[in-house]
């Protein structure tokens, strides 16, 4: 048998990473899920102002995001008596809100499809009161808008993967845990959301210049 | 009509296209390859873009409201926190009784307890006909019977309470509980 170029084999006997088995918070969690309430209250202080950066980041709109961060967080209330601590609550926490955000983005899309026009805001409407949302709510630079602009047009897996990386600083491990993919896939992912919002940007700032 | 497509086996020349096929359509992504690939990926995915790192970086955490959170809570209390049923008639005696003689009775036995609040409703159902006008002073009178009942308050708070289980009393006895107690202490 050939022997493999030292590179290779350290490369492939390279130990794979691994996530840790549970964290405090998901013991506290699991508290929550014998009725401590006061736990959910530790739970919620901790985590609900950046959850509510990343939902309004993906959801682009200030009233939507914040329904959805109590939804989010209801539903880790109702889920806690069957809640297993495994791996850190953060990403457990993160697996629902991304779940959560992408069937909210999902039925938006259903509705304006398939309900009567006169019944539903349209994604015209919605789209258009993002933008009022994103001058009015939004706090930051005409970068920073039209960086969120450009968040909002991502993929969807591209635009929860690099809100994750950034926004929240999860590890590309993390993230593959939180969306249920390969580490490879999400390196790609990010790579490409990185490529694209980079491009964009470039080509908005020589627009202003030049105009 | 001759056969141009690389399956054909008929002729040697067609095997050696066919091998020449095979080969050319199974390019193998060696582990070389693909450690290139993914270093070449960190590389640029660390690499620093600075209008980008710097729209990241203006793009502000907005801030998670006191409003915000408290509208968070109601909604918890409206649609997670299980609706009181009203307790059961002794659970009500005994918490009623608990609160009114706290803290001296805490430690006493149900039955101690449920016999003190029989002699605060006989002392108040023989004392009034209209409960809900008890003076200040009568109630510190009432209070006073409650802690040191007769054995003829007994039997007849027994008889209400225990036996009839009289939810009338019983209103009676937590409406007075709902009283300033200034106002009782005073009038006595």
């Amino acid at each position: 048998m050939v022997d493999k170029p030292a590179h290779i084999r350290t490369h492939m006997q390279t130990k794979k990473p691994t996530l840790p088995t549970c964290d405090k918070d998901a013991l506290k969690m699991v508290e929550v899920g014998k009725g401590d309430r006061s736990a959910f209250e530790t739970l919620f202080d901790t985590y609900a102002p950046a959850l509510h950066h990343f939902v309004l980041r993906f959801v682009g709109n200030a009233s939507i995001a914040e329904e959805l961060v109590q939804e989010i967080f209801l539903k880790i209330y109702r889920a806690a008596p069957q809640y297993t601590p495994k791996g850190s609550f953060k990403t457990f926490l993160y697996r629902v809100a991304t779940n959560h955000c992408l069937n909210e983005i999902r039925r938006a899309y259903y509705r304006e499809r398939f309900e009567p026009l006169e019944n539903i805001q349209t994604t015209k409407e919605w789209s258009d009161s993002k933008i009022t949302n994103a001058e009015t709510d939004l706090i930051g630079s005409r970068l920073a808008r039209q960086l969120q602009a450009f968040i909002l047009e991502l993929p969807e897996n591209q635009r929860s993967a690099l809100l994750l990386h950034r926004l929240e600083g999860l590890s590309y491990l993390e993230i593959s845990d939180v969306m249920d993919l390969t580490l490879g896939a999400v390196k790609s992912l990010i790579y490409r959301a990185k490529t694209t919002l980079q491009q964009r940007l470039e080509a908005w700032d020589e627009e202003q210049h030049t105009t | 009509m001759k056969n141009n497509t690389p399956h054909n086996k008929e002729t040697p020349q067609s095997d050696l296209l066919e091998r020449a096929w095979s080969e050319l359509s199974e390019p193998s992504f060696t582990q070389a390859q693909r450690q290139r690939f993914w270093e070449r990926l960190d590389t640029e995915e660390t690499s620093s873009h600075p209008l980008e790192e710097q729209a990241w970086q203006e793009l502000v955490a907005p801030p998670y409201t006191q409003t915000q959170q408290q509208r968070f809570w109601q909604r918890f209390d409206t649609e997670c926190v299980p609706k009181q049923e009203p307790l059961p008639f002794w659970q009500r005696v005994f918490k009623q009784c608990l609160n009114w003689l706290e803290p001296q009775s805490v430690s006493w036995s149900y039955a101690s307890v449920a016999v003190l609040a029989c002699a605060l409703l006989s002392t108040l159902t023989t004392s009034s006909s209209s409960l809900h006008t008890t003076s200040p002073s009568k109630a510190v009178g009432v209070q006073h019977a409650a802690l040191h009942p007769t054995s003829k308050e007994k039997k007849q708070m027994y008889k209400h309470l225990v036996l009839y289980q009289d939810l009338d009393m019983l209103e009676h006895l937590e409406w007075l509980e709902r009283q300033p107690k200034k106002e009782i202490h005073k009038g006595g």
